[in-house]
């Protein structure tokens, strides 16, 4: 009866405050009482909670995690807007918990959710999906435009539902994909699991931008989470999506073996930025501006016309994306010794207006392209945020 | 599924509620309840299932001050309601049986139902049981108001009860085949 068996989820939440008032009832020292609050203070990081409801879905503007697992699903050939409906409030529920560390209902694992280390769970929705809810898509909402450079595999492209989950705390986001994997079984099948890192927490101070595998400080041109530009590149306006946006991911292989080859001149002129700081090569700092226009005594242009960072950017500033990927690194595939990359992900109004200028612009010429080469494509739909009481998808299933 | 209620479950230091959750009103009719003299009903889930039988499983609360007895339960969704207890049988198997008398959650205390522990049996279900649906089951009390306790459907894997042949031990008079394994989705079509 009562308190037999497992201990109640509601011992799990309570336990830590109950443990803190018997601390003082008992009548600790006050050296002690001072010392115990400031590591109260310093509470683990495994506390930190990212907000779940809201106008946006969080994962997006969220200072990004050290570990994301990205998941996209086949609906099954039942699965009707009814259905989809009951999927996204269960999804919502799972999510709306697990982010504030509580345990899903009926989560097998309680334990696994109370330490969310800034867990975030964010929704989106493919072509189908749409169709489905019997939605109108936005024209961008459809597989990308090939281009040359690309070299897509089915296994890592496309998909009806997609998934981020994402924490710094990588048992935590393992036990969230666990408990989205078992609630999404019954209405989707899965189609593929992308795992993707950057620099665990506390390895730098908040704020300091990645790096990537080639070692290159990867981040710094973005608009910034908090301002009126990136709501201008990243929110949509449109319908149901409105609060939403787009999600571009491409897995994008890197050559390091080849890279190896490259001197440190030639790697710095490849982007147009230094290794040790990230600075233009027009600058010292690394967030000086990119000049684009200035020229060494001989009169060549400092960033070269091939750099990556002068290719990425256009002279019309709606052709401009937020930029929030994550390195891979996974085990060797067919012989090979190497399986490297970086699952590029931008957010932005429109794809077609934001992105598509921007991929052509690097089709078409940019250094970077001889060591690198995407492998997997998709493009989502990520609708907005809701309210307590509401669910994810609500604007368009409702 | 889009009530807003309260989670009871979440104190003050995590001051958000979720969907999907059930307060139960309450009041013990002749004796002198006051308004805080309520139920709490915390995470209410049933799981979903496409046979004849399957469980509820949540958190009851006892604030009435008085001892409680349920003396019923009933539900749209099935014929009949029994509240199980789990026992071991004499070849050391956890079977589920009928409690005997039902359930008594004494003044201050919760009544915790749980995969593997005690919960309410719903059998004969006249329709399958679809995840993300809502239940609404009523529980009455040898006295006072019944409570109404609104129930999330849940696609619900493990646990470890013996729906299966075991069941049958305690008197059911279903086809084995009809719970169990059966609500693995891997490669079904049960939605
Ligand atoms: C593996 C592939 C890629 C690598 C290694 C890479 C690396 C970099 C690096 C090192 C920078 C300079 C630092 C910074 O501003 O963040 C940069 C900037 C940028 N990259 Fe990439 N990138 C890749 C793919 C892409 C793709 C596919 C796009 C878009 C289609 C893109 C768009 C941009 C943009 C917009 C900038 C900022 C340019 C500016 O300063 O205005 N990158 N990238
Ligand atoms: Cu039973």
């Amino acid at each position: 009866m009562a308190e037999s068996g497992s201990p109640s989820r509601r011992q799990f939440l309570l336990g830590g405050a109950a443990a803190a008032t018997a601390g003082v009832a008992i009548g600790i020292g006050a050296d002690r009482a001072v010392l115990a609050a400031q590591s109260a203070a310093e509470a683990p990081h495994g506390e930190t909670v990212e907000p779940f409801f809201g106008a946006h879905q969080a994962g997006i503007a969220t200072d990004a995690q050290a570990y994301a697992t990205l998941l996209a699903f086949d609906l099954r050939e039942e699965t009707d807007k009814a259905a989809l409906r009951r999927m996204m409030s269960i999804l919502t529920d799972d999510a709306a918990r697990l982010t504030q560390g509580i345990p899903a209902l009926a989560d097998s694992e309680p334990e696994l959710a109370l330490h969310p280390a800034r867990l975030t769970i964010t929704f989106g929705f493919g072509p189908e999906f749409v169709t489905r809810a019997e939605g109108s898509a936005p024209a961008w909402l459809a597989p990308l435009p090939s281009f040359r450079i690309d070299a897509l595999q089915e296994e890592y492209s496309h998909g009806d539902f997609f998934v981020q989950v994402a924490s710094d705390d990588p048992t935590t986001a393992a036990h969230a994909v666990r408990m989205i994997v078992k609630d999404t079984r019954g209405f989707a099948a899965p189609r593929w699991q992308q795992r993707g890192f950057r620099h665990s927490h506390g390895t730098f101070k908040p704020g300091v931008t990645m790096r990537n595998l080639f070692g290159q400080v990867d981040g710094t041109g973005n608009t910034v989470p908090g301002t009126d530009d990136f709501d201008y590149v990243v929110w949509s306006n449109d319908g149901w999506l409105a609060g939403g946006t787009s999600l571009v991911l491409r897995r994008i292989r890197m050559d390091l073996d080849t890279w190896d080859h490259v001197g440190r001149s030639d790697r710095e002129l490849s982007v147009g930025r230094r290794l040790d700081n990230g600075a233009p090569l027009t600058g010292e700092e690394e967030h000086d501006a990119l000049d684009l226009s200035a020229t060494d005594a001989g009169g060549r242009p400092v960033i070269p016309p091939y750099a990556h960072a002068r290719r990425a950017r256009s002279d019309d500033p709606r052709e401009r994306i937020f930029r929030r990927g994550y390195n891979y690194d996974d085990p060797p595939e067919g012989g090979g010794d190497e399986n490297s990359g970086q699952l590029f992900m931008s957010f932005q109004a429109d794809v077609d207006a934001q992105f598509v200028p921007l991929q052509r612009r690097l089709e078409e010429l940019d250094l970077l392209n001889l060591w690198t080469t995407p492998i997997g494509s998709s493009v989502f739909a990520i609708p907005p945020g809701c309210q307590e009481g509401g669910y994810v998808g609500e604007t368009l299933l409702e | 599924m889009q009530k807003n209620i309260k989670n009871t479950r979440i104190n003050k230091l995590m001051a958000i509620s979720v969907t999907g959750l059930a307060l139960g009103g309450f009041a013990l009719a002749g004796c002198s309840a006051t308004a805080e003299e309520e139920l709490t009903v915390t995470d209410p889930w049933v799981r979903s299932e496409a046979g004849d039988m399957t469980a509820m499983f949540g958190e009851i609360e006892n604030t009435t001050g008085s001892d409680l007895l349920i003396d019923s339960i009933e539900t749209e969704v099935a014929d009949t309601v029994e509240m199980h207890e789990m026992v071991e049988d004499d070849s050391g198997n956890m079977i589920m049986q009928e409690i005997e008398g039902g359930f008594t959650i004494p003044a201050g205390e919760t009544l915790v139902l749980e995969p593997g522990g005690d919960h309410f049996m719903f059998m004969g279900l006249h329709d399958e049981l679809l995840a993300g649906d809502t239940v609404t089951v009523t529980v009455h009390f040898d006295e006072g108001e019944p409570l109404t306790i609104e129930a999330t459907v849940k696609d619900f894997p493990g646990g470890n009860e013996p729906y299966g042949d075991e069941h049958d031990e305690h008197g059911g008079d279903h086809d084995s085949d009809e719970h169990g394994d059966d609500h693995d989705h891997d490669d079904s079509g049960d939605h």
